[in-house]
């Protein structure tokens, strides 16, 4: 049954600037939709017209077109329903669960949508029931709702805009402000409402997880609809395949190794499209097993030269000797902590939240101080130099650009920190050309810096730290808020940075990051390290990542499924398609 | 932090037990000394009025006259003793932000009588020596207190947080150095060799021993 039809849609802020340009889409009841495109494509402004917020509470902007709800058989216009109406028939979840919740207990959230609707005291508590029961969270309905952690928020929004019992479940970017747990969580959650009878239409970016769900897969593209299929096809189809490329995306990785291997001819132009990584191995096997591919064994790479053999002479950039943090609160985030960092090393931390990665970042950079233990930075002592002297040696990009741009330009951001090392105005000069052609921003020199689109504030961000020439480069959390195009441009520019011989420190949540760029891994767990190595190394030890709860990247997990045909391990998707070619083509 | 909160703990608690007891008393009390020493009167009235020593606004400070207990007069030694202890001493880290939260908070008690009109009164030396009693005091504490806190840090975490700390975590362990079973390098002390899984915290513990 049709449930939701849009028709000619178009809305734009700004006269003759449309976000949404003429959308034309048919929902049933019960799809499980996966709604993507780069950022700014207008997958959020379609929802908003969807639930209603345009032009019901966003009032600004021109609205055209039709969004039909069929409500008892019959089509209403979002436009001209009530909101509480179209409450009763759409729910949204957002991005950031706190913004969502009245209440402090959990139950009375869950009770509290529904009280607004009017139900009775039994259908509110069947509705209940059901919805917990569906999102798996009845252990926590008697907590209070700030106790828990991000994910188990977002999981109690899902079960609330559930309880409603909607037709339509729309789900913005559930996952994005959350770590691997959390997004672990909410991505089994939606996993458990799938097929519970409402439409679900997903904006999401981790495609990995979610397109095994999906019966179409919708990508838009500046406010037009480019594609419309069901995941395979998209994610099969070498046309539909090129497009994504074109505007930025790149499909889940299972899918992209199958295709690049149909490319090269080593599997059959018709071999399966997988969207999970034990559908790739299994796909990969079943020909094995036909007997068209005969595995050989191909020797492992090399381990890097500073792990075979240490060298005591090496003065490393960053010592942390017997380091211990604890907060106010008594919170402990950082529990003996010895570690060395040398100059050219490109290091990438990861760990859940709350394993103290951001503890000892802002450790090293003198912003905390140790409750026990030292830190060295080139030798000295960091509580005992100021932090204007260690930003001379250690540059900082964070999370958000924003929180770094304060200047009127783009050419006095990036000349700040140059001009408080006291340098002479021909060297400042030189220092910001060099910057602003670094992270290709020149044209944008003279413009303020809040008025671009936030890559291109990264950018600015990131150039102002270039600008200083630090010897250490610290990047926390480079990824979110980016397209994968974006992302990937700026950790090349590391890498480059890294091959000139600074150290580069890197902090994320994003694996196949790691996994690609670092030359080594370190692993915290509990303000503990728990492993510290190569990333092939480090990733290959599944038992101790699986145990502390920590993610292994795609191509890696796919490698180690293929490790009793004699395959490496591999961390980046070329070096496993080559392996798989050298290993798999021979008759 | 736990400067300014050791701080604002004691002055609160010091400051309710005088009100406390001036209160119950219904009386002033005259204090039990008097400081006597040659008056060089220096005259910095901001406004007009009946003059008023430093050495008045220290007893002030310090609830040690009838003045201090009115109701308007306590709110604002109370306000002006924890805005400067729990802000400044929450973030002292040297002497001189001791020094400036002092300064700061008589600038404070100074402004309100200046608005209630009236004069005040610089006598030197003898208006010094209560300013460089505090200096000292709060100094003392202050050391006294960072190298309380570093002596017992690990005796905190294990009596009072419960926190269990093997002995292998208490001391710094030299890096690089390789792991015991396969002779990998290690550039961390992470719980397990990266190389061949080996659970390294035995290793750690037997190396503090
Ligand atoms: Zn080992």
């Amino acid at each position: 049954m049709e449930i939701l039809r849009i028709e000619n849609l178009r809305f734009a802020y700004e006269p003759g600037q449309w976000i949404l340009d003429n959308i034309n889409l048919r929902f049933r009841k019960g799809e499980f939709v996966l709604l993507i495109g780069p950022s700014g494509c207008g997958k959020t402004t379609l929802l908003y017209c969807i639930n209603g917020l345009i032009p019901h509470r966003l009032k600004r902007g021109i609205r055209k077109g039709k969004v039909l709800l069929n409500i008892n058989g019959k089509w209403h216009d979002a436009a001209s329903l009530p909101m509480n109406v179209i409450s009763q028939h759409v729910q949204t979840v957002f991005q950031d669960p706190e913004i969502q919740f009245f209440k402090l207990h959990v139950i009375d959230e869950l009770a509290f949508t529904l009280e607004n609707l009017g139900y009775s005291r039994e259908e509110i508590a069947r509705r209940i029931e059901f919805a917990t029961k569906a999102c798996g969270i009845e252990h926590l309905l008697n907590k209070d709702v700030f106790s828990l952690s991000g994910g188990e928020k977002q999981r109690v929004a899902i079960a609330s805009a559930l309880a409603v019992q909607p037709d339509i479940l729309l789900l913005d970017e559930p996952t994005s402000n959350l770590d691997p747990v959390g997004a672990k969580m909410v991505l089994e959650t939606i996993e458990r409402i799938a097929k519970h009878g409402s439409l679900v239409i997903l904006v999401e970016h981790r495609l990995e997880e979610t397109s095994k769900h999906a019966d179409r897969v919708i990508v838009m593209h500046e406010g037009r609809i480019l594609v419309d299929a069901p995941p395979k096809k998209v994610y099969g189809d070498p046309e539909l395949l090129q497009k994504l490329y074109e505007i930025g995306i790149r499909p889940p990785w299972p899918a992209e190794l199958i295709s690049r291997l149909r490319k090269k001819r080593i599997l059959p132009e018709n071999a399966p499209v997988p969207l999970t990584v034990e559908d790739a191995s299994n796909i990969i096997k079943e020909y094995l097993k036909q007997g068209q591919l005969t595995p050989i064994k191909i020797p492992a790479p090399d381990i890097p030269s500073i792990f075979s053999s240490a060298d005591n002479n090496r003065r490393p950039v960053i010592e942390i000797k017997n380091l211990w943090y604890m907060y106010p609160d008594g919170t402990v985030a950082l529990r003996g902590i010895n570690l060395k960092i040398y100059e050219g090393e490109f290091v990438g931390i990861i760990g859940n939240n709350g394993s103290g990665k951001s503890t000892l970042l802002l450790n090293i950079l003198g912003l905390l101080r140790p409750s026990y233990g030292k830190v060295y930075v080139f030798g000295k002592d960091v509580t005992k130099i100021s932090v204007a002297e260690l930003a001379r040696h250690v540059g900082l990009v964070l999370q958000n650009p924003d929180l770094m741009l304060f200047q009127p330009t783009v050419w006095k951001e990036l000349a700040f920190g140059p001009r408080n090392l006291g340098l002479p105005k021909e060297e400042i000069e030189r220092r910001v050309k060099m910057a602003l052609k670094m992270m290709k921003i020149e044209k944008f020199a003279q413009r303020d810096p809040h008025r671009l689109s936030r890559g291109q504030r990264h950018r600015v961000a990131v150039g102002a730290v270039l600008s200083m020439i630090p010897k250490i480069f610290i990047a926390d959390e480079p990824t979110t808020g980016q397209d994968y195009g974006s992302c990937k441009d700026y950790l090349e520019l590391l890498a480059k940075l890294n091959k000139e011989g600074r150290t580069i420190i890197v902090v994320s949540h994003t694996l196949d990051i790691i996994a690609r760029y670092c030359s080594r891994v370190v692993v915290l767990h509990r303000g503990r390290i728990v492993l510290d190595g190569p990333p092939r190394e480090v990733f290959a030890r599944a038992d101790i990542l699986e145990r502390i709860q920590l993610d292994i990247p795609y191509i890696t997990r796919i490698s180690l499924l293929l490790r009793d045909l004699g395959i490496p391990v591999a961390l980046r998707i070329e070096e496993l398609e080559s392996y798989l070619e050298k290993s798999l083509v021979q008759r | 932090m736990r400067l300014g909160v050791y701080g604002l703990a004691l002055t609160f608690v010091l400051l309710v037990l005088i009100g406390v007891l001036a209160w119950v008393a219904d009386e002033q009390r005259a204090l039990p000394y008097e400081i006597r020493v040659p008056h060089i009167p220096n005259d910095i009235t901001i406004y007009d009025g009946s003059p008023i020593s430093v050495r008045h606004i220290v007893l002030l400070l310090l609830v040690g006259c009838k003045e201090a207990l009115k109701f308007q007069n306590y709110l604002v030694i109370l306000i002006s003793w924890t805005v400067s202890w729990f802000l400044l001493g929450g973030m002292a880290r040297k002497i001189r932000d001791i020094i400036f939260g002092i300064i700061f908070q008589y600038a404070v008690m100074i402004l309100y009588l200046s608005i209630v009109h009236v004069r005040i009164t610089l006598y030197i030396p003898e208006s010094i020596i209560p300013a460089f009693c505090a200096f000292f005091a709060s100094t003392g504490m202050f050391l006294l207190l960072k190298k309380l806190r570093k002596y017992d840090f690990f005796e905190v975490l294990e009596k009072k947080l419960n926190i269990r700390v093997e002995p292998g975590y208490k001391y710094e362990i030299p890096v690089p150095f390789t792991c015991p079973n396969c002779n990998a390098v290690q550039y961390s002390n992470a719980q397990y060799c990266w190389k061949c899984g080996t659970d390294l915290t035995k290793f750690y513990n037997e190396r503090a021993r």
